[in-house]
Formats: C-alpha cells, sequence, structure tokens
C-alpha cells in the first residue's frame, strides 16, 4: 500500500504488528518501542491502572520481544512498573526502562531478569522527577528526559550523572514537560517537547541547534508530541500525539509529509482473533466504510530500525504500524 | 478582606455550582463579587479549557476506555478534579441524573464518554436542541432500544421515557402518545459498526433509515400529522408540563432536596413560586438554560438553601479532593478513586435505571454513611496534604500563638466552608479539644497542634451537618 511519494522519498505501508492482550501476544497500551541487537523489536505496554476488570494490577504492564514478523518470542517485568514511559537497550543488549511515577530506571539483562535499578527523586543535579524519554549514545551513556524538572540528564549506565541542559521556559533550549528523546547518526540528540509543541535539536553536549514543528500553512502546528526518530537520511519524524499522525521533517526542519495510518489489513495475531470467531467477521463484511480501521488512534512511541524502517505504536488500539522507506522511488508515468 | 457571610455564600455557590473551592479561592472570589462569579460560572469560556491530550499522556485508558470501564469513569473524575469549568461539569452530572444513560447496558464507555461530551457541549445550551442531540446519540439509543423500534415493530422504550423521564413527567400524557411518539421515532438508529475485537473499540454513530421510518399519520397530544421526531420534540415544548418538569429538577438538583421523582405526579412542589419562576424564565427564553441557571443561582430561595442538600457520593469525593488539594493532576490512583463514589452509591457513568438515582436523603445509608465519613475523614486528617496543609497554616495565623478551644473549633468549621453545626455539636468538639487543652502554635508546639488539627478536621468531616452541602 503506497501511503506518500515526495521528491526523492516514499514511504510504503508494510504491515501491522499485534492486538489488545493483557498478556502474552499482543500489547496493552504500548508506550514505546526498541530495537533489540537481533533485529526483534521489544514494546513497553504502559497498560492500565487497577484490579479488577479481568485486570491484576500492574501484570499488563509489560515489556514484549516480538520479531518483525510477529513471532512472539517472551515478555518481562510484569508487576514491576508503575507508569512505565519507555525503553532504551545497551550495547550489552541489557534494557532500561523508565518509569515516570516512581521515578526509577529500571535494568534488564537480555532473557528479561531484572539486575537492577536505579533514580533518586527531586530536583537537585543527578536526581529525576518524571523521567520519561531515554536514549542511550554510543558509548552507553543514558539520556533521561527529565520531566517534571525540564530538562535533558545524562547518565552512566550505572545511575552515575555526568551533565543535564535545558530548563523551564518556552525559549530556545527551554522545555515545558518534554517527553520523547532520540540520538540522529550524527550524535545530535531530538527532544519532543509536549508542553511547548515542538521538536528541539541539540548536540550531544546540550547545545541547542534548532527546532522542528514550526507551523505552516499546509501542514499545520504540532500538537503535543510525544515521541521522534531520525532515520539514515536525517530525516526527522515526529510523531504529533495530539494529531493523531507522524509529520516527517528534512534534516532543515522543513516539513515533508504525514502518515496517518494505513493498517486497514489485520496483523496476524489479529486476524486469529477475527478467524476464532464467525460473528466477528460477520460483523466486520457489514461495515460500509473500513477505513477508520487503519488510522492512527493515538500514535505515540517511534522507532526507526537498521533498515529504515518506520515502526510507530498507537494506544488505542494497541497496535504497530511498519513503513519502509523506498530511497530511489520512481513515480509511474501519471496517465498510466 | 471579604467578611464571613461572603465568605459563606461563595462557597454556597461554588459547592452547589461545582464541587467546591478551597478557603483561598473562596476568598478571591468573595473580592471579586458573587454576581461576577456567577456570570464567570455560566461563561465557561471565558476560562481555560482542560487539556484532554495531556490527560490522555499520563492517563492513556481514559481515552477510548472501551470495556475497561474504570476508565471511562476517570476520565470524567479527571475532569471534576481538574476543570476551572466547574459550572459545565455540574450541569453535565445534572444532565446525567435526568437523562441518566448507563455502561452496564451499554457495554461501551468509549460512547458513554460521547455522550458526556455532548452533555458537556450542550449543558448549557438549548434544551430543544439538546433534546435532538440526545435523541440522536448512539449511547442513547442503544439504551433505550431505539435500535429495534422499527417501521412494523415498533418498541416504546426510548418513546416512554423521553415522555416520562425526560420532558414531561407521570400524568402529563397518555399510553396512546407513547406509541404515537415512538412510531415518530422509528428509523433513528446506530450505523453498523466494526467490532470490538480485535483492536477495541470504533466510535459509534447516528443514522437515520428511512426506509425504517413509519411516515403515516399519528395523533400526538392532541396534534395530528405526518410527525417525525423532531416534529415530536416541538409538541412536547407546547405543553406547559414541560418546562414545569425540567424546573423542578432543576431545583431539586441546585436548590433543595425534592421527593423522588416518580411522586412528582402526586407531591407538589417544595417551593412552587421558585419552580415556577424558573418555569417562565424558561419559556420566555425559547427553552435556553443559561437565563434559567442565572435566575437560579441570583435568586433569593438559592441564597437562602445553604447545607439544606444532601451530599451527593460525587460531591463528597469531589469536594473533598478539592478541599485537600489532593490528586491535582495526573496521579496513578486516579482509576481507584474513581470507584470511591461507586462505594457510596453513585457509579458515575452507571446509573442504576433510566430513571437515575434517588437523591436526598436516600444517599445515607448505614453502609454509605461510613463510606462516606471515612473517606472525608482520612483525608482531611492528613496533615501532609497540600490542602490541609494550608488550612493548618491559616489557623495557625489567625488568632495570635495560643488559641481556646472554642476559637480553635470555630476557625476549624470555617476553614471548612464555614460549616455552620448544632450547638450540642460544637459543644462536643470543643469539649474534644480542650481534653488536651489550649491550642499553642509556638514553634515548638506546631507540630503537635497540626496534629490536633487534623483530628479536630476528621471530627467536623464526621458530622451529619458535613454531609449537606
Amino acid at each position: 500500500m503506497l501511503t506518500t511519494t515526495v521528491a526523492g522519498r516514499t514511504w510504503n505501508f508494510s504491515h501491522s504488528i499485534g492486538r489488545g492482550a493483557a498478556a502474552g501476544a499482543g500489547f496493552a497500551i504500548p508506550y514505546a518501542i526498541a530495537s533489540a541487537p537481533d533485529g526483534a523489536l521489544y514494546v513497553l505496554s504502559r497498560g492500565t491502572e487497577r484490579i479488577g476488570q479481568g485486570v491484576i494490577l500492574g501484570i499488563n504492564k509489560r515489556v514484549t520481544k516480538v520479531t518483525m514478523d510477529e513471532k512472539f518470542i517472551g515478555e518481562f517485568g510484569q508487576g514491576q512498573f508503575t507508569w512505565p514511559v519507555d525503553l532504551a537497550v545497551d550495547s550489552y543488549g541489557n534494557v532500561y526502562v523508565s518509569d515516570e511515577h516512581e521515578n526509577l530506571i529500571s535494568i534488564f539483562d537480555p532473557d528479561g531478569q531484572k539486575i537492577g535499578s536505579w533514580g533518586v527523586a527531586g530536583s537537585g543535579e543527578g536526581q529525576i522527577s518524571g523521567p520519561a524519554g531515554i536514549t542511550f549514545d554510543d558509548q552507553d551513556n543514558l539520556y533521561v528526559v527529565d520531566s517534571r524538572n525540564n530538562r535533558v540528564q545524562k547518565f552512566s549506565k550505572d545511575g552515575a550523572f555526568l551533565m543535564s541542559f535545558g530548563s523551564a521556559g518556552a525559549g530556545d533550549g527551554q522545555f515545558n514537560s518534554p517527553w520523547g528523546i532520540t540520538l540522529d547518526h550524527n550524535g545530535d540528540l531530538y527532544v519532543a517537547d509536549f508542553g511547548n509543541n515542538n521538536v528541539q535539536k541539540f548536540t550531544k553536549d546540550g547545545e541547542y541547534l534548532m527546532t522542528f514543528g514550526i507551523s505552516s500553512e499546509q501542514n499545520g502546528d504540532l500538537l503535543h508530541p510525544s515521541n521522534v526518530a531520525v532515520d539514515s537520511e536525517g530525516d526527522v519524524y515526529v510523531v504529533d500525539f495530539g494529531n493523531n499522525r507522524v509529520q516527517i521533517y528534512e534534516p532543515n526542519g522543513d516539513i515533508i509529509t504525514a502518515l496517518h495510518g494505513d493498517g486497514i489489513e489485520f496483523s496476524k495475531w489479529a486476524k486469529e482473533v477475527v478467524d476464532s470467531n464467525p460473528d466477528v467477521t460477520k460483523a466486520f463484511r457489514r461495515v460500509k466504510d473500513m477505513s477508520p480501521l487503519g488510522k492512527f488512534a493515538r500514535p505515540v512511541g517511534i522507532v526507526v530500525d537498521d533498515e529504515d524502517r518506520v515502526i510507530i505504536s498507537e494506544t488505542v488500539r494497541s497496535r504497530l504500524q511498519v513503513y519502509e522507506k523506498e530511497k530511489d522511488y520512481m513515480d509511474p508515468q501519471f496517465n498510466l | 478582606m471579604p467578611n464571613k457571610e461572603d465568605l459563606a455564600l461563595i462557597s454556597h455557590l461554588m459547592r452547589r455550582a461545582g464541587f467546591g473551592v478551597t478557603y483561598d479561592e473562596a476568598e478571591r472570589l468573595a473580592d471579586q463579587g458573587y454576581e461576577e462569579t456567577v456570570e464567570q460560572l455560566l461563561n465557561p469560556e471565558t476560562q481555560p479549557a482542560l487539556d484532554e491530550v495531556a490527560m490522555y499522556r499520563y492517563h492513556p485508558t481514559t481515552e477510548f476506555p472501551a470495556q475497561h470501564y474504570a476508565g471511562g469513569q476517570a476520565n470524567w473524575l479527571y475532569h471534576l478534579i481538574n476543570t476551572k469549568r466547574p459550572l459545565q461539569e455540574k450541569i453535565a452530572l445534572f444532565w446525567h441524573h435526568v437523562f441518566a444513560t448507563g455502561n452496564g447496558k451499554v457495554d461501551n464507555c468509549d460512547n458513554m464518554i460521547v455522550h458526556l461530551e455532548m452533555l458537556r457541549d450542550n449543558g448549557m445550551g438549548n434544551y430543544r436542541e439538546l433534546l435532538s442531540k440526545l435523541a440522536s446519540n448512539p449511547a442513547m439509543i442503544y439504551w433505550l432500544d431505539n435500535n429495534e423500534n422499527h417501521k412494523n415493530a415498533p418498541n416504546e422504550n426510548w418513546g416512554r421515557e423521553l415522555l416520562e423521564l425526560f420532558t414531561l413527567g407521570v400524568g402529563n400524557y397518555t399510553e396512546k402518545d407513547v406509541f404515537e411518539c415512538s412510531r415518530a421515532f422509528t428509523g433513528w438508529t446506530i450505523g453498523a459498526k466494526m467490532p470490538r475485537f480485535p483492536y477495541g473499540r470504533f466510535p459509534w454513530s447516528f443514522e437515520y433509515r428511512a426506509e425504517d421510518h413509519d411516515g403515516t399519520e399519528k395523533t400526538f397530544l392532541g396534534h395530528t400529522g405526518n410527525f417525525n421526531g423532531e416534529d415530536i420534540l416541538d409538541i412536547i415544548l407546547q405543553q406547559p408540563a414541560c418546562p414545569a418538569f425540567i424546573s423542578r429538577h432543576l431545583y431539586n438538583f441546585f436548590v433543595a432536596d425534592e421527593p423522588q421523582v416518580p411522586s412528582w405526579d402526586i407531591e407538589a412542589p417544595r417551593d412552587p413560586e421558585a419552580v415556577k419562576l424558573l418555569s417562565d424564565t424558561f419559556v420566555d427564553n425559547s427553552f435556553e438554560i443559561t437565563p434559567v441557571l442565572r435566575t437560579l443561582f441570583n435568586s433569593d430561595f438559592f441564597k437562602e438553601s445553604m447545607h439544606q442538600k444532601v451530599k451527593s457520593p460525587i460531591e463528597v469525593v469531589v469536594g473533598t479532593l478539592k478541599l485537600t488539594q489532593d490528586m491535582q493532576g495526573p496521579d496513578p490512583r486516579l482509576e481507584s478513586m474513581a470507584n470511591e463514589a461507586g462505594y457510596m452509591g453513585q457509579e458515575i457513568l452507571d446509573p442504576p435505571s433510566v430513571e437515575g438515582w434517588h437523591t436526598g436523603y436516600e444517599w445515607v445509608n448505614s453502609g454509605s454513611l461510613v463510606k462516606r465519613i471515612n473517606f472525608v475523614a482520612d483525608r482531611v486528617g492528613d496533615t501532609e496534604l497540600p490542602g490541609v496543609r494550608r488550612i493548618v497554616e491559616k489557623i495557625a495565623t489567625a488568632n495570635g500563638p495560643s488559641m481556646s478551644p472554642a476559637e480553635f473549633v470555630d476557625q476549624c468549621l470555617h476553614q471548612m466552608g464555614q460549616l455552620p453545626v448544632a450547638d450540642n455539636t460544637r459543644l462536643e468538639l470543643i469539649n474534644h479539644a480542650a481534653n488536651e487543652g489550649s491550642i499553642s502554635w509556638q514553634d515548638a508546639d506546631h507540630d503537635e497542634s497540626s496534629r490536633r488539627t487534623g483530628e479536630m478536621l476528621s471530627l467536623i468531616g464526621a458530622t451529619r451537618e458535613y454531609q449537606f452541602g
């Protein structure tokens, strides 16, 4: 399914992964995605809050490991989180998860065993309040979006404070409840500033470089962006959480296009559910307009893998949508 | 500095038109003036809207909660606690009482939220338009089976409740009117929807199916014609019983407890003149709701009704959270907190029947009373909560470095919404305070006096008087 073609680029919808599930094959409000060293994906489920309604507190909050072709590998972390937000993988394959309520970074080995945690609540140097997005640099240092303190802090992977930058406000280099963070291939940082409705780019040392998300007449403003990713060519993908879309920018900040979701075909796991219940199949047949099925319903997490596949998670549908970037695309003759 | 009477009156207004305020906020609003505060409440667009996208960030289950019913309740509770437009939420709760629709049957909290948003957005607008939106609201259509109301097989559920509970009241229509009304609403249904599996619920939509509508002649409340649903609504509004019925509901909800609705055809209103004033205002303003509310809040009968209504469970819960400044903003306890009103007998978004909740003294029984008292006492006695800390600060600086037990009790009552209590209640509170002597706010005694303040606030929260709002 072709999505959008612009000068020299196109994004083809590939497939969906996932379905709603409190355990096993599926996700419960997937907030974040990270690539595993073996090419699979780690998916962090935020989960629901309370006991009852068939959900035992904390059990559906978990990390699921799944392959790109939707094979369930395993899950871990159940009962370990209150408000998990993001995850990142270090060079040893250990998985780090931020919890914005507990003010903790939890660490799991590649087998899913918890091997530690760190984090001290507060606003002093090296203390954190509402840790949100996290990302590793190539030295295994962890950048943490310290959201309620409106700054980014850099730690060793063991939690030793290294540096911080940013302050509360709406100016360059200032934040208002920032959320997601990523590094590009040059080592520059991008921070999704939820409250200021933009994405800011910094050097790895925290020097402000530029802002993405300046409004344009055709594409409008960002509304409360949640996350950001950058592909190998430097194109910047911003999850426009408030507008249910993903905005794509040139490296210089010019808007290229937007993705709105194309997952109209069921993922493998979703198809199992549909096929197992003939009434569900019949109920789908009577629907006249299937287009809402594919649209993003509150996209939140994003990752671009080594093959420049763009993977986006949605809270409402508990699903991932995968796009492939075609770099040398030639448009067919118009009047074919 | 506003006087005690002004503070008491503004606190009364904010309890009834909202869910209460802190003492500091009451002072600010009293300085602003009563009538100006009424206008601010009546014009919610003058205050900032709640940032729902921020709510979804921290509480993702509040958006399209689907079968996760607690998420839907949490959605509304978040609004109730954090809104800057309290009357918009209170009027939504009012219409939720009158047009009671419940997730117990609808089993689709996404569309219960859409239903709630409809009440919130239109609750202070025009009643005629509100009825039209109600009749085409998918949750209501499913709740009252209008999707089963067919040209060749009418279902009377919606038609009956429209007349009995939403507009006229018992005794103001016949069984024939119910049938004819129902026929007029045939074809008003819900479009085919996507199933909830495997990706969760999708929004329902209203659909009018002309081929399933009975377009033949009907005789309804003395009028004859080939009526459709909108014609029926016009005829209903011509009945004097309609504005009187809604005005009595408004009086019951905002002013003072009336008997339960099923007895309204045999029991006269508590204050017939007040209901008539509201009813006349309704008609004179073409069924606009805001002018009726303006008349109500500025009336003497409203101002004189302080502490004459039993607080509903959701008023107890939200009022206490606002007083103590607990759970301001995102909080993992939101969903479990949404249960608390249910434990006291009021599951928001899930009333017990189409008749809604029985109110007044029926809110209170031996079980719910214990829940109410424990909920309040646990929180107002927690001196770590910011609102309680502020109350302690205010009392500590009110009367110099020490105060008598009587002064202490009066200060605590004053901070708890200028609560008037019976003489014997006050005496018992004073006797309790006197057991530990006078209260000192010297540095060395501050912690102990703070503890005693929390204890006294808990006792006040357990009084009979505190159950009235």
